[in-house]
C-alpha cells in the first residue's frame, strides 16, 4: 500500500491509497474523476510527428524547429502538470519570446488586482465556516470530494448551512439547505443587492428587475447572522468577481469571511503561482519584447487567436482545442500524458508519463496548499519536464 | 583563486576596521594567501566588506506571491529584460524571484532570511527560493499560532522541543518565528485579537507560547534564537507589550523583529508617541537580546504579514487593496499596499523612531538593519538608510522636510551628532546579522569563511556608494563586476539540523488528524530538488557544548 495524490481535479486529494500488483495500479477513496485520472492511459507512441511515431529526439527537433521559426508562439495549458514542468514551460516561453497563458484561470484576476480578496485553505473552511455559499459553483460535479473534505455532506455538517446560488438546481443544490435560482447574467446585480441589503444602504426594489429578491433577502439574513462565512465560487466574470470580492470585504468587517475559487484542473492554481513568481503576473504574459508584459484582455490566448496574432503553439497538458478551436490552423506541439483531441491534431505530439503515477512533482491545490505527487509505478515515458528541457536544449 | 589587493578591509568579526590588506580566495573560501598567478582585483581606494546578510525580509512563499499578483502596475513600471545570463522579470516592492536574486546581489547582499513561512507551505517557499538566484537563503517557520503546538504547550510542554525539531526537519527551515502569538488564531476565530500577554483566548496565553517556545529553541541549541514579532504591532502604547515580552524572554536568547513597529507610546486608538529611548535602553542592558529595526522609508511599500488582524486595520486606513489568506492550524496572512508620506504624522514618527533606535543603540552587533522588506520599504532603500545613519548633514536635512509635530516627539531635533562609521555599517549589515543567525561561515573574512565579499568604491555619497558595489564575490566567484551582473547561478538553501526523538511523530500525527486537510505523510518535504543544493547548520544543544 502506498500513499498517493490524485491530480484529477483542483482538490488534489492526498489521501488516496494505492496498491500495486503485477505492475498494475488500484486505488481507493477516489471519486469518478479520480478513477479516470488513475486509469491506464492509451498506448500511443511516446512521440509522433504528423501522426506517425517518431523518436523523442526527432520529435524534439521538430518541436524546436516550429518554435524557432515562429514569430509569435503561444504556450498554453499547464493546468494538469506539475509545478516543476510549469516552471520549465515558462522558461521555454521566455526563451522563444512566446506568450504564455495558463488554461483554467479563476476568471477573477482583474477583480483581485482591483481590490484584493480574502481566502482560506480547506481546513479553515471545514473547521470554522458556519455558512457556506456555493456561488455559481457545483462542486458535487466538478470536484466531487470537495463537499466531503469541507465536511459539508448533509450528514456531517450539523448546524452549518450550505446555500447554492446558480441558474438551475444543480447536484450541489440537492445537497444544500437553500437554493437561490439566479439567471447567469445577474451575478453583479445580485451581489450588489446583497451588499446593499447587508449594509443597510437604500435599495430601490422597483429597479431590481428580475432579481429573486425574496431569496436574496433570506440569504442576506443568513450572511448577516453568521459569525463565519465562506463562499465557494465557480467561473464568474470579472464584474461578478469584483462584486463578490466587494461583498466578502463588506462582510469581513463584522464576521470572518473568505472565498475560494474552485479549479477543475489538478494544478491550475500552480500554473498561476509559478507564472506569478517567475514574472510578477499570474496570467497571459508576453515575452515578445524580452521582458514580461501582461494584459489579460489583450494577451489572453483566446483573444490572440481570434485576432490571428499567433503563428505556432505549444500546448502543455491541456485539451485546448475545445476552448481554442483556432489551434487547428496552426503548427502545434502538444505535450500531454493523455491522448487528447488536441494531441491527435498536433503536428508534433509527446505522450508523457503522468505526474503522481510514474513521476514525482508538486501540485498546488485550488487553495494554494502544495501537495506531493508521488511516483508509484515505473514507466518508460519521459516526464513533461524532461520533454520541455529536451526542446529548450535545441533552441 | 582570487586576490583582492590593496582595499580598505572592514571585517568587524575579526577586529579589522579599514586596514589596507589583501583578501585571498580559493575554492569558494577565504584563505591566507594565493599564488602570484591568481587573478587579482585592484581594490586600491575601495572598501572591502563581507557580503551583506539580511536578517529579516519577505522574499518567497505564498504571501509574497499573493502580493506579486496584486501589483501589476508596479511590475509594469519596472521590468527586467532577459539577457544572456539572466532571466526576465519584474521589480517594484515585491519583485519576481529572479529579480529578487539579481537585485540583492547587485546591492552586495549574498545571504537573505525569508522571515515568515507557514510550514504547510514550505514546498512553495522552497520552490521560489530555487528560482531566486545567486543569494543563499534560509527561512523561518511560523509557529506562533500553531494549533497542534498549542495543544502540546498545554498538555505536554516538555515535548515542545521535540515537536519544533520535527517541524524544522520536515520543512527544511532554519529557525522559529512567532508572529502575534495567539492573536492571529483569535482573529481567525472572529474573536478580535489578543491585547496582552495574559489573554487566554486560544487556550494558551501569548506568554505561555513565548516562554515555552523560547525555552525549546534554547534547549535545542538552534543557531538562531526564537525570532519574535510581538503582539500589538502598530498599536499606540504597544511598547508596554514589547517590554513585557522582553522581560518574559529574559535570560534566554531572543531576536525581536522590526522593533520600530513595537516602540509606540500613547493610548490605544490615540496618536502614537515615541518610546524608542526606553526600548533602546532595555536592549542595551540585556546582552542576550537582539533586534532588527524595521525602518520605514518614505515612498511605496507593501505591507505583508502573518499578523492578519493588523492588515485588517490597515485596510480601513488605506481603503485600498487588501488580501487575507488563512492557513489552517498555522497562521493568517494579510497584504495591504502602502505609501509612507513625509508629511503624515504617523509615518514621519515611524521613520523617526527607527532612526532613534539606530542612533541610541550602543551595541550595533545586537540592533541590526532591516526595513522588514517590503513592509517598511524595499531592500533597495538600504543605501539611502545607510546614508541617513552615516551622514548627519543629510539626516538633518531630511528631518527638516518631514512632519514637524512628529519630529518634536522624537529626540531627532536634538541634532544627535552620531554618525555611523563604515565599521558600524559593516556590523549592522553583515557581521551582526550573521552572528545573530549563528552562520559562522558568513559575515566575516577570516580564513575558512565563505568567500562572499562586496567591494565598494569609497565615495562621499554613501547612498551612491552602497547602491552600486563595484564587485560582488559569491562563493569565490565574481558575480558582479564594474557594477554589472556577470554570473547568475543558483544560490543555496541554508537549513538547520536538529535531532528529535522519533516518538514525537505518533503524537503529532494524532494532533494533525483533525486539524489539517493534508495527511501527516504528505506534510514533510522529501523532494530532493527542493532541498538541494543546501548546507545544514547543526544545532548545538547546551549539554553537548
Amino acid at each position: 500500500m502506498a500513499d498517493a495524490t490524485c491530480a484529477g481535479c483542483g482538490c488534489a486529494c492526498d489521501d488516496i491509497e494505492a496498491t500495486i500488483a503485477d505492475g498494475r495500479l488500484s486505488v481507493t477513496r477516489t471519486c469518478e474523476l479520480g478513477d479516470a485520472w488513475f486509469a491506464e492511459r492509451a498506448a500511443v507512441p511516446i512521440a509522433s510527428i504528423e501522426g506517425r511515431a517518431a523518436s523523442v529526439d526527432e520529435a524534439a527537433d521538430a518541436a524546436a524547429a516550429i518554435l524557432r521559426q515562429a514569430r509569435a508562439p503561444l504556450v498554453y495549458g499547464l493546468g494538469q502538470t506539475s509545478c516543476e514542468a510549469q516552471r520549465q514551460a515558462v522558461a521555454l516561453a521566455e526563451a522563444v519570446g512566446a506568450i504564455v497563458d495558463p488554461a483554467g484561470g479563476s476568471g477573477a484576476g482583474l477583480a483581485y488586482q482591483a481590490i484584493g480578496s480574502s481566502t482560506a485553505t480547506f481546513g479553515e473552511i471545514r473547521d470554522r465556516a458556519e455558512l457556506v455559499v456555493a456561488w455559481r459553483a457545483d462542486p458535487a460535479v466538478t470536484n466531487p470530494r470537495l463537499l466531503g473534505r469541507l465536511r459539508l455532506d448533509r450528514a456531517a455538517r450539523g448546524s452549518r448551512a450550505l446555500v447554492v446560488v446558480d441558474e438551475r438546481r444543480t447536484a450541489t443544490a440537492e445537497e444544500a439547505d437553500a437554493f437561490v435560482e439566479l439567471d447567469a447574467a445577474n451575478d453583479f446585480e445580485a451581489l450588489w443587492a446583497l451588499r446593499a441589503l447587508i449594509g443597510g444602504a437604500p435599495f430601490d426594489r422597483d429597479r431590481a428587475g428580475d432579481l429573486p429578491l425574496e431569496a436574496l433577502g433570506e440569504l442576506a439574513k443568513r450572511l448577516h447572522d453568521a459569525g463565519h462565512v465562506a463562499f465557494l465560487h465557480g467561473a464568474v466574470d470579472e464584474l461578478g468577481a469584483l462584486a463578490l470580492f466587494s461583498l466578502v470585504r463588506d462582510l469581513s468587517r463584522k464576521r470572518h469571511t473568505v472565498t475560494l475559487g474552485l479549479r477543475g484542473e489538478g494544478n491550475a492554481r500552480g500554473a498561476e503561482d509559478v507564472l506569478a513568481w517567475q514574472t510578477g503576473f499570474p496570467a497571459a504574459v508576453s515575452f515578445a519584447r524580452g521582458y514580461p508584459r501582461a494584459n489579460p484582455g489583450e494577451l489572453s490566448a483566446a483573444a490572440l487567436l481570434e485576432r490571428g496574432e499567433v503563428d505556432a503553439a505549444l500546448v502543455v497538458a491541456s485539451d485546448a482545442l475545445e476552448q481554442l478551436p483556432g489551434l487547428r490552423e496552426l503548427p502545434t506541439v502538444v505535450i500531454d500524458a493523455r491522448d487528447t483531441e488536441t494531441a491527435k491534431a498536433a503536428r508534433v505530439a509527446f505522450a508523457t508519463a503522468v505526474e503522481g503515477i510514474e513521476v514525482a512533482g508538486i501540485a498546488h491545490r485550488m487553495d494554494g496548499v502544495p501537495v506531493p505527487l508521488r511516483a508509484l509505478l515505473d514507466g518508460d515515458r519521459p516526464a513533461v519536464e524532461d520533454v520541455l528541457a529536451a526542446i529548450a536544449g535545441r533552441l | 583563486m582570487l586576490r583582492i589587493a590593496g582595499g580598505s578591509v572592514y571585517d568587524p568579526a575579526n577586529g579589522i576596521a579599514g586596514e589596507v590588506r589583501d583578501v585571498c580566495v580559493q575554492d569558494g573560501r577565504i584563505v591566507d594567501d594565493v599564488p602570484s598567478h591568481a587573478r587579482s582585483i585592484d581594490a586600491r581606494g575601495m572598501v572591502v566588506m563581507p557580503g551583506g546578510v539580511d536578517i529579516h525580509a519577505h522574499i518567497a512563499g505564498p504571501a509574497v506571491n499573493a502580493a506579486r499578483k496584486l501589483l501589476p502596475e508596479e511590475h509594469r513600471a519596472d521590468v527586467l529584460e532577459r539577457t544572456a545570463i539572466t532571466r526576465a522579470g519584474s521589480g517594484g516592492t515585491v519583485p519576481s524571484t529572479f529579480a529578487t536574486g539579481y537585485r540583492y546581489a547587485l546591492l552586495g547582499y549574498t545571504t537573505v532570511v525569508e522571515a515568515a513561512t507557514p510550514p504547510l507551505a514550505a514546498r512553495h517557499t522552497l520552490a521560489e527560493l530555487r528560482d531566486t538566484p545567486v543569494i543563499d537563503a534560509l527561512f523561518l517557520v511560523l509557529m506562533g499560532n500553531n494549533l497542534p503546538l498549542f495543544e502540546l504547550i498545554r498538555e505536554e510542554p516538555d515535548r515542545v522541543r521535540e515537536a519544533i525539531a520535527w517541524w524544522l526537519q520536515a520543512t527544511g527551515g532554519y529557525g522559529v518565528k512567532l508572529v502575534n502569538p495567539g492573536g492571529v488564531e483569535m482573529w481567525k476565530r472572529n474573536n478580535g485579537n489578543v491585547t496582552s500577554l495574559d489573554d487566554d483566548g486560544p487556550g494558551v496565553t501569548p506568554r505561555q507560547v513565548i516562554e515555552t517556545v523560547a525555552t525549546a529553541v534554547h534547549d535545542l541549541g538552534l543557531p538562531h534564537p526564537v525570532h519574535v514579532h510581538c503582539n500589538n504591532l502598530g498599536v499606540s502604547g504597544n511598547y508596554r507589550t514589547t517590554l513585557d515580552t522582553l522581560r518574559t524572554l529574559e535570560g534566554r536568547r531572543a531576536h525581536l523583529a522590526h522593533m520600530q513597529f513595537h516602540a509606540y507610546g500613547g493610548r490605544p486608538g490615540g496618536r502614537p508617541r515615541s518610546r524608542a529611548p526606553e526600548l533602546a535602553d532595555y536592549l542595551n542592558a540585556h546582552p542576550e537580546l537582539s533586534a532588527d529595526i524595521g525602518q520605514v522609508m518614505f515612498g511605496p511599500a507593501t505591507t505583508m504579514t502573518a499578523d492578519a488582524p493588523v492588515s485588517a486595520v490597515l485596510r480601513e486606513i488605506t481603503h485600498g487593496r487588501w488580501v487575507n489568506a488563512d492557513t489552517e492550524a498555522e497562521t493568517g496572512c494579510g497584504i495591504v499596499p502602502f505609501t509612507y508620506r513625509e508629511r503624515n504624522y504617523v509615518h514621519a514618527l515611524q521613520w523617526g523612531i527607527g532612526l532613534e533606535l539606530f542612533l541610541l543603540s550602543r551595541d550595533p552587533w545586537r540592533l541590526v538593519l532591516s526595513t522588514d522588506h517590503p513592509n517598511g520599504g524595499s531592500f533597495l532603500s538600504y543605501p539611502r538608510l545607510i546614508r541617513l545613519l552615516m551622514d548627519r548633514e543629510f539626516r538633518n536635512e531630511q528631518i527638516g522636510r518631514v512632519n514637524k509635530q512628529a519630529m518634536k516627539r522624537t529626540v531627532l531635533l536634538d541634532d544627535l551628532d552620531r554618525e555611523y562609521t563604515l565599521e558600524e555599517i559593516a556590523i549592522i549589515t553583515r557581521a551582526g546579522p550573521a552572528r545573530l543567525l549563528g552562520l559562522h561561515d558568513k559575515g566575516h573574512l577570516g580564513v575558512g569563511a565563505d568567500a562572499d565579499i562586496t567591494i565598494y568604491d569609497d565615495r562621499d555619497d554613501r547612498e551612491a556608494m552602497f547602491s552600486a558595489p563595484r564587485y560582488v564575490i559569491k562563493d569565490g566567484l565574481p558575480v558582479v563586476e564594474d557594477g554589472e551582473l556577470r554570473e547568475a547561478g543558483p544560490g543555496r538553501l541554508l537549513r538547520v539540523g536538529a535531532e528529535y526523538d522519533p516518538s514525537i511523530e505518533p503524537t503529532l500525527e494524532a494532533l494533525f488528524e483533525d486539524r489539517y486537510s493534508v495527511r501527516f505523510s504528505s506534510y514533510p518535504v522529501r523532494e530532493p530538488w527542493l532541498l538541494e543544493p543546501a548546507r545544514t547548520v547543526a544545532a548545538q544543544p547546551p549539554r553537548s557544548r
